[in-house]
């Protein structure tokens, strides 16, 4: 994540999404403090974060679910469609 | 799978639209290598340098001119190197002792600090040339601290002799007021000793803390050249 291209969020946008997430999961994906940060992802970002949701699914199940994951490569395919 | 409010949808799309955006001024990070433009073929550095002139002898003072010639000679290394190293050691050596009146009719003086640098590939023999020209500095720098520490002995007995001696003649004193307080009484102690300043012709130490310490607190009727392969 260094590097960061003009579309990227800033690193802790990301990391703070990324735990507000793995911590409270979908439950927190359409809130009012989500909504700005997820918009300031860059697509690569939005990437590295479902890879990310992926990896620690199997470790925090209860939040990280298999509807989240979903949920958030809707939101990728729209922000990558041509 | 969850649908997608519309704030969320809008806020994907307002994404897409500014990647695009980017991706037209060219500024956007290519995110997979399948996209990335391959490289290209790496242009060989550049190798030639700067014509500069051969050193001369004549830069350095005629007493100078042999001793750095043989040191060359025998290390087999180019003479800039030795005389660079000595005239910095020269100048450290001069010190605060001479300086320059840029002005005829004004009290201005600028006291000049030399500083010199070795450039060179490696195995060129940069230090041991430097070592030679500053051996002579080394062996008064042996001589200093030698000086240094027969300074600080005498400076602790002259010290505790001091001490003792106030004592003494405090407790005499004392003593003559109790038996009669009209007596006059001697408490001229003389001139406390000073700690001598060190003085100190080499340093290894380039930060500016210890720059500051020997000009604080050691006597440099020099200025202390500071030693270094590499800073």
């Amino acid at each position: 994540m260094s590097n960061l291209s003009p579309t990227d969020a800033p690193q802790a946008t990301y990391d703070a999404v990324l735990w507000v997430l793995r911590e409270y999961g979908l439950a927190r994906i359409d809130d009012e403090w989500m909504r700005p940060r997820l918009a300031e992802f860059s697509t690569t970002q939005l990437k590295e974060l479902i890879a990310a949701m992926g990896r620690m699914q199997s470790r925090y199940p209860q939040t990280i679910t298999s509807e989240l994951i979903s949920t958030l490569k809707e939101y990728y395919d729209v922000a990558t469609q041509r | 799978m969850s649908p997608l409010s519309d704030e969320m949808r809008a806020n994907a799309f307002a994404i897409n639209q500014r990647e695009a955006a980017e991706r037209q001024r060219g500024r956007l990070r290519i995110a997979s290598s399948a996209e990335a433009p391959p490289w290209p073929e790496p242009k060989p550095l550049p190798s030639g340098e700067i014509p500069v002139d051969a050193f001369d002898y004549e830069f350095l003072p005629v007493s100078l001119q042999e001793w750095v010639k043989d040191i060359s000679n025998r290390l087999q290394c180019p003479p800039d190197y030795v005389a660079v190293a000595a005239i910095i050691a020269l100048g450290a050596l001069i010190g605060r002792r001479l300086g320059i009146r840029p002005q005829e009719k004004t009290d201005w003086l600028e006291i000049p600090n030399l500083w010199g640098m070795i450039i060179g590939r490696p195995g060129l023999m940069k230090s041991p040339a430097m070592e030679q020209a500053l051996k002579p500095l080394h062996h008064l720098e042996i001589e200093a601290r030698e000086k240094n520490e027969k300074a600080r002995q005498e400076y602790a007995m002259q010290s505790q002799a001091f001490k003792l001696k106030k004592e003494a003649k405090a407790a005499l004193a004392r003593k003559t007021l109790t038996d009669n307080p009209a007596a006059k009484v001697d408490l001229e102690f003389g001139d406390e000793p000073k700690e001598p300043a060190a003085i100190r012709y080499v340093t290894n130490d380039s930060s500016s803390a210890m720059r500051l310490f020997p000009c604080s607190n050691f006597s440099t009727p020099k200025r202390t050249p500071v030693r270094a392969a590499f800073i």
